[in-house]
């Protein structure tokens, strides 16, 4: 707030090899200036540069609008790149106080290169005091090699001494053992018995040998008997895919009659979003300060829109190749995952304005936590196909988080509400599931002779499931509110296309004995949410 | 004259640093605050919060204190009341640091702090002890200067203001503060009811200022990548040309005519002119700006503060003095090459100390160590003379006979064998001793010139003749005006010596410098004006000068002062635009006369035959003198004889030149002369009456007893009162004399056609008249 921070910001300017000359005279004084504040905006320009080579930061000088938006940029780029807080307010007033608040910058900008020549001579200093020590090392190995081998040698002579004088002693025996006679009959004994050890261990390793042999034809045969049970498991399934289950023909009415539901629930929820944004438009107007805010989740939406087309494609490929049915479903799955995202995106912008909706989605999201505890123990397929769906989330909610976050505290504020996002599109989820599950409770009880045969109840629950799972994606699409047209072709196209695949899963899914408890599980979720 | 710098390591520094690293991010603050305390101590604070003390002999900094954190200092100034004793300073030195938020505190010389004064609603940018240690002045960047008394009571609030201040400094007198508001420098004057001086200065931000105290001018530095000169009244002496950053600094020196000028990895030494020395380039490491300058006491190193916290001291070397055949030049800190051109020697003199000053002449040099004086003789350069306990030496003045020096005690005078001649006192030398410089003072062939300081109109002159019985007195001059620069002659015979000063209206008297006679009257002769420089000759009595655009040469000063037709025909002046600007005079030895201009050397001859005739008077030959004004047929070598041999009583020498100068009245009153009795008491009158001295010639009268003459003197001078007088005092003796006074005074009145006036004759008219009634 003196002199003394203009003057240190003029310095580090230099030092850091600003090329134009920064005056003094702009900054030095309490109140700012048009003329200050283009030196202010250079100076950002060029330190950004600095940091992040090739960055240019948005604004300029010309209007108001245009400043405020080069100050918030300015701010938001050094808490992102350098994490250094500078505060807009001060910045825009292009005074003594700004000078405080860029030297924030140019000290971090001019410290490394300090610290680097210091420890430069730090380094020759220690290396100065390595030399002593290395020196008086080299003296103290020397001493204690000579005190070694001084002692070494004392040793060694005591030794020698030692054995001298006992060579006299032993001088006997060892005469009389050198003269001593070899007797024949111990060396004989002595050979026999190394030669039946020696036999032995031959036998016993022919004994592994036997057995080993024996264990190898007995696996031979398991082997073949295996291999013959295999091809008669092979006969019997492709018998089965031959036979056209019975009840076909009703099967697909009842399907027909569900699509005409389902268009008339499409419109409904397609008019409830259409009237809740133009409730948010005039709350909208009331507030305008927040229009920016609104204006980046709209634009941000339209990139995904080409995405899902792509999948579109995808999914005609997968009609092609019946037999795909793994791709086909993840192919499904990824394409309703992208649409919630899209959907989590345009509601995010909804929730900015009106709190009460955050209620509703805390309670979502619990209940979103309780089903997805109840997809795991489910099958293995559903225990692979969450994980894809929430890195996609995690993605979403960074993104979200980045354009918006000018300092900390609003990054935590739209973290939360990247969160927030998530459970919306689980809600939207269990809200599909809700319409089959009750269709099929009714469908079941006006025609009983549908679980008379086992085969039949089976095949009955598994198109049931199918269906239910093209509802929900077709539902996130209904989340995208002014673009009622391409929803609705991409609805249809969805629906026929997962009739298809359905059928061709229950044809080779006919035997798998877990579907039922999914089934019991959907009813119940479907009694809470009513 | 070159400029060594080094860059001093912190090492205890980074060993505090290396705690602190822990807690905070930067470790290089800026240095803005540097100052010495002694000779060899400087003490620096920088926004680290810890004031250190690096020291000379042990190259190595020592934390003395630390300051509290929101303590951000930004000015830092000694008071060193010791005289500036390079001893380390006595206890009562004081510390003066000044913060960012306004406070300042005054530390003693333990480190202590003893007062802690709010002084200003902003920063504090300038602090600073007043040259006569009675108060300082604190400058705010609210627009205030306070002027507080050395225990921190607040005196006076000088300025006030709306405009920051970024810059205040003390006048050398401490009767004035100038400061820089903006691009504008102001000086305020302290007495009451004197208007401020205002000027614009730079085109940008003035950043500094420095005000000389030997030579009264301001420097600053700017914004706009100049420094410039101003003198005291506002007026632009020198503007220099632009740098590649911004003058962040400047610092005149205390004792010569340097001045230091810092700027962004740039350190350069200047004249006082503004014309460059020497830069000092700092390329890596990178020091940045240099925020701040500070001279030593004895004027030989400077220390600076740069913007990335590193400490450099800067050193004054190569300087080079030239003497006839002899040149003395210093070229580290401790040694000096003495070169013989005569004899082809060249001799490097080491010394134990570091070298202050030096002054060479008359075949001697003298050096001024920290702790001794060395004498050296150029005859005898193996066995010097070394005169121990001098300190702090300040100025050396080398004579024919005696050499000078001024310490931090006291005025020296000595001979060149080394012995004591005169210390020489006057009423309230000691205590003006700190603040002589070499302005003040001169050494002549046996007078010694001190300027009062505390009255700068009066000259203290100190005869150095041995045994003469005043040489402990000292004769006092008093001028009209402050006296600017002195110089006594340095040659002559004892009869003829003289001292010539400039005035602060730039104009040149000159004075008899030793009066034989009892009764003394000083008569000061005006020869010259518009000068700035002055300097006798070494061997001869001739006086150069210089101008604004010329200079002038006069060859008899002295003793054609009092006829102003001499001083016209032996002064010669010369045209100097070719020569450039700001020329001084550099030495004047014998014949050859040597001037300075931005740092070339011109060396100019005056006229040979005065130089030869000088020398031919000086020892008394008159008939060769004769001849060498008739080999040169120049009026001024005429009117030189002339003024000389009048002034000697050469009577027939006097009318011949007087005749070839074309003085025709004055060749009719030599042969007057001539037609008195020769050595009478008439002719050594009428001898006196020719040097302008009256009171001497009626002296000389009546002592002879000559009381008509006397008498007859006082009414062709019309002096009456004198007159009636001297007749009514002998009317004893020449009864007649009374009437004849009246009978004059009659013809006198009847001429005018006026009735008697004067009281002194009323009484005797009326007499007269009452005396022709009664008859």
């Amino acid at each position: 707030m003196s002199f003394k921070d203009v003057r240190d910001l003029g310095e580090h300017l230099k030092l850091l090899g600003f090329p134009r000359v920064f005056p003094l005279q702009s900054l030095a004084n309490q109140h700012g200036s048009l003329a200050s504040f283009h030196i202010v905006a250079e100076l950002l320009q060029w330190l950004a540069g600095l940091i992040e080579p090739g960055a240019t930061l948005p604004g300029g000088v010309e209007s108001e609008e245009q400043r405020v938006l080069l100050v918030r940029s300015a701010t938001e780029f050094f808490v992102t790149k350098a994490a250094i807080r500078i505060n807009p307010r001060k910045l825009y007033a292009a005074a003594a106080v700004t000078a405080a608040e860029l030297q924030k910058v140019t000290r971090l900008l001019t410290s490394p290169g300090q610290n680097e020549a210091d420890n430069d001579e730090e380094d020759q200093r220690d290396q100065y005091r390595s030399l002593n020590p290395v020196d008086i090392g080299d003296k103290i190995e020397e001493l204690r090699k000579a005190r070694e081998l001084a002692t070494d040698l004392t040793q060694r002579g005591t030794t020698i001494c030692e054995m001298l004088s006992k060579e006299l002693l032993h001088k006997e025996s060892l005469m009389s053992q050198a003269q001593r006679p070899l007797e024949l009959l111990s060396v004989e004994r002595t050979l026999k018995s190394a030669i039946q050890a020696n036999q032995v261990r031959l036998q016993s390793s022919r004994a592994q040998l036997e057995a080993a042999k024996v264990e190898l034809n007995a696996l031979g045969s398991k082997l073949q008997r295996r291999r013959a049970e295999l091809e008669r498991t092979r006969q019997r399934l492709e018998a089965l895919h031959r036979i056209r289950p019975a009840h076909m023909a009703e099967f697909e009415d009842c399907e027909k009659e569900l699509q005409e539901l389902f268009q008339r629930y499409f419109l409904r929820l397609h008019v409830r979003d259409a009237l809740k944004s133009q409730l948010d438009l005039r709350t909208k107007r009331a507030t305008p300060i927040s229009s920016p805010i609104l204006q980046k989740p709209a634009e941000n939406s339209m990139p995904f829109i080409p995405e899902g087309l792509i999948e579109d494609d995808d999914d005609d490929d997968d009609e092609d190749d019946l037999d795909d049915e793994d791709e086909g479903d993840d192919g499904g799955k990824a394409l309703s995952r992208l649409e919630m995202v899209v959907n989590g995106r345009s509601v995010f912008g909804l929730d900015s304005e009106i709190p009460d909706i955050r209620d509703e989605d805390k309670l979502m999201q619990q209940n979103n936590m309780v089903s997805a505890q109840g997809k795991r123990p489910g099958t293995a397929t559903s225990r692979i196909r969450p994980t894809t769906g929430r890195s996609r989330k995690a993605v979403g909610g960074r993104g979200t988080a980045g354009p918006d976050g000018g300092n900390d505290a609003r990054a935590a504020r739209g973290t939360r509400r990247g969160v927030a996002t998530g459970g919306d599109a689980d809600g939207t989820q269990l809200n599909g599931r809700n319409g089959p599950g009750s269709s099929m409770l009714n469908s079941r009880d006006e025609d009983s002779s549908f679980g008379s045969s086992e085969s039949e109840l089976d095949v009955g629950k598994i198109m049931g499931m199918s269906g239910m799972s093209g509802m929900s994606g077709m539902s996130a699409i209904s989340g995208i509110s002014g673009m009622s047209n391409i929803a609705l072709g991409a609805g249809d196209d969805d629906f026929d296309l997962n009739s298809i695949d359905d059928i061709s899963i229950s044809k080779l899914t006919g035997e798998l004995p877990l579907r039922p408890k999914t089934a019991n599980k959907a009813e119940h979720h479907s009694d809470e949410d009513f | 004259m070159k400029l060594k710098t080094r860059i001093c390591k912190k090492n205890s520094i980074r060993n505090s640093e290396k705690v602190e690293e822990s807690s905070k991010s930067t470790t290089n603050c800026p240095l803005s605050c540097v100052d010495w305390s002694s000779n060899e101590e400087i003490y620096f604070v920088s926004d680290d919060h810890q004031i250190f003390k690096w020291s000379d002999v042990s190259r190595d900094s020592v934390e003395v204190a630390k300051l509290p954190d929101d303590f951000v200092p930004t000015d830092m100034h000694w008071l060193l009341l010791g005289g500036r004793s390079s001893g380390g300073g006595k206890g009562s030195d004081t510390l003066l640091i000044c913060s960012n938020d306004g406070r300042f505190v005054i530390l003693n010389k333990s480190a202590r702090v003893e007062r802690s004064i709010s002084a200003h609603a902003a920063a504090i940018s300038s602090g600073r002890w007043s040259p006569d240690g009675a108060g300082l002045l604190t400058a705010g960047e609210d627009g205030v200067i306070k002027i507080w008394s050395r225990s921190g009571m607040l005196r006076s609030t000088v300025v006030q203001n709306e405009e920051s201040i970024r810059c205040a400094r003390w006048a050398p007198n401490s009767n004035s503060i100038v400061f820089c508001q903006g691009g504008h420098i102001s000086i305020k004057p302290l007495a009451a009811n004197s208007k401020i001086i205002r000027w614009r200065a730079h085109d940008g931000l003035v950043l500094s200022l420095s005000w000389s105290t030997q030579s009264n001018i301001i420097a600053s530095g700017g914004e706009d990548f100049r420094f410039k000169i101003w003198d005291a009244q506002g007026a632009n002496l020198f503007t220099s040309a632009a740098e590649e950053y911004a003058i962040t600094s400047v610092a005149f020196n205390p004792e010569k005519d340097y001045l230091l000028v810092g700027t962004f990895n740039l350190l350069k030494l200047c004249h006082s002119n503004g014309w460059s020395y020497n830069t000092a380039r700092f390329s890596s490491p990178r020091v940045g700006s240099i925020f701040n300058l500070s001279w030593s006491a004895d004027g030989t190193q400077a220390t600076c503060g740069t913007s990335t916290g590193q400490l450099i001291v800067a050193y004054a070397i190569e300087q080079q003095l030239v003497s006839g055949n002899l040149k003395a030049t210093s070229k580290s800190r401790k040694s000096i090459t003495l070169k013989d051109i005569a004899t082809g020697t060249q001799d490097i003199l080491d010394f134990p100390q570091r070298v202050v000053s030096f002054g060479l002449g008359y075949g001697h040099l003298v050096v001024a160590t920290t702790n001794q004086v060395h004498i050296y003789n150029e005859k005898y350069i193996n066995t010097p003379i070394i005169i121990d306990g001098r300190n702090d030496t300040r100025v050396i003045e080398v004579g024919k006979k005696y050499f000078m020096i001024l310490d931090a005690l006291s005025i020296w005078v000595y001979t060149y064998t080394g012995r004591l001649h005169l210390n020489p006192r006057y009423p309230g030398s000691q205590a003006q001793i700190p603040l002589l410089t070499w302005r003040s003072l001169s050494l002549g062939l046996d007078v010694l010139a001190i300027r009062d300081n505390s009255d700068p109109t009066v000259l203290h002159l100190f005869d150095l003749i041995p045994g003469a019985s005043r040489q402990y007195d000292p004769h006092s001059l008093r001028a009209k005006q402050q006296l600017v620069q002195i110089a006594a002659c340095r040659a002559g015979s004892p009869e003829d010596q003289f001292v010539a000063f400039i005035d602060s209206n730039r104009e040149l008297f000159v004075s008899e410098s030793r009066n034989l006679n009892s009764e003394r009257i000083d008569e000061i002769y005006k020869i010259g004006t518009q000068l700035t420089a002055i300097m006798w000759a070494s061997e001869t009595n001739i006086l150069v000068g210089v101008h604004d655009s010329c200079y002038s040469i006069w060859y008899c000063p002295g003793e054609g002062a009092s006829d102003p037709t001499i001083i016209a025909l032996t002064t010669i002046t010369l045209d100097t635009t070719e020569f450039g600007k700001h020329i001084t005079i550099e030495s004047f030895e014998e014949s050859v006369l040597t001037f300075r201009s931005a740092g070339a050397l011109l060396p100019v001859n005056v006229n040979m035959y005065c130089e030869i005739l000088h020398r031919a008077l000086l020892e008394g030959q008159w008939q060769q003198a004769l001849k060498i004004c008739r080999m040169g047929q120049h009026s001024s070598l005429w009117a030189t004889l002339a003024a000389v041999a009048t002034r000697k009583h050469q009577l027939q020498i006097s009318e011949e030149a007087y005749s070839a100068a074309l003085q025709i009245d004055k060749v009719s009153y030599l042969q007057h002369l001539k037609a008195l009795t020769p050595s009478s008491a008439e002719q050594m009158a009428e001898n006196s009456l020719m040097l302008g001295r009256m009171l001497e010639a009626e002296t000389i009268l009546l002592h002879g007893k000559k009381i008509e003459q006397a008498v007859g003197l006082a009414l062709r001078m019309h002096n009456w009162r004198r007159a009636l007088e001297i007749s009514q005092k002998h009317k004893g003796e020449q009864p007649e004399l009374v009437p004849r006074v009246l009978q004059e005074r009659r013809k006198y009145l009847k001429a005018l056609q006026r009735e008697e006036w004067d009281p002194l004759y009323l009484p005797l008219v009326a007499k007269e008249e009452a005396d022709n009634t009664s008859e």
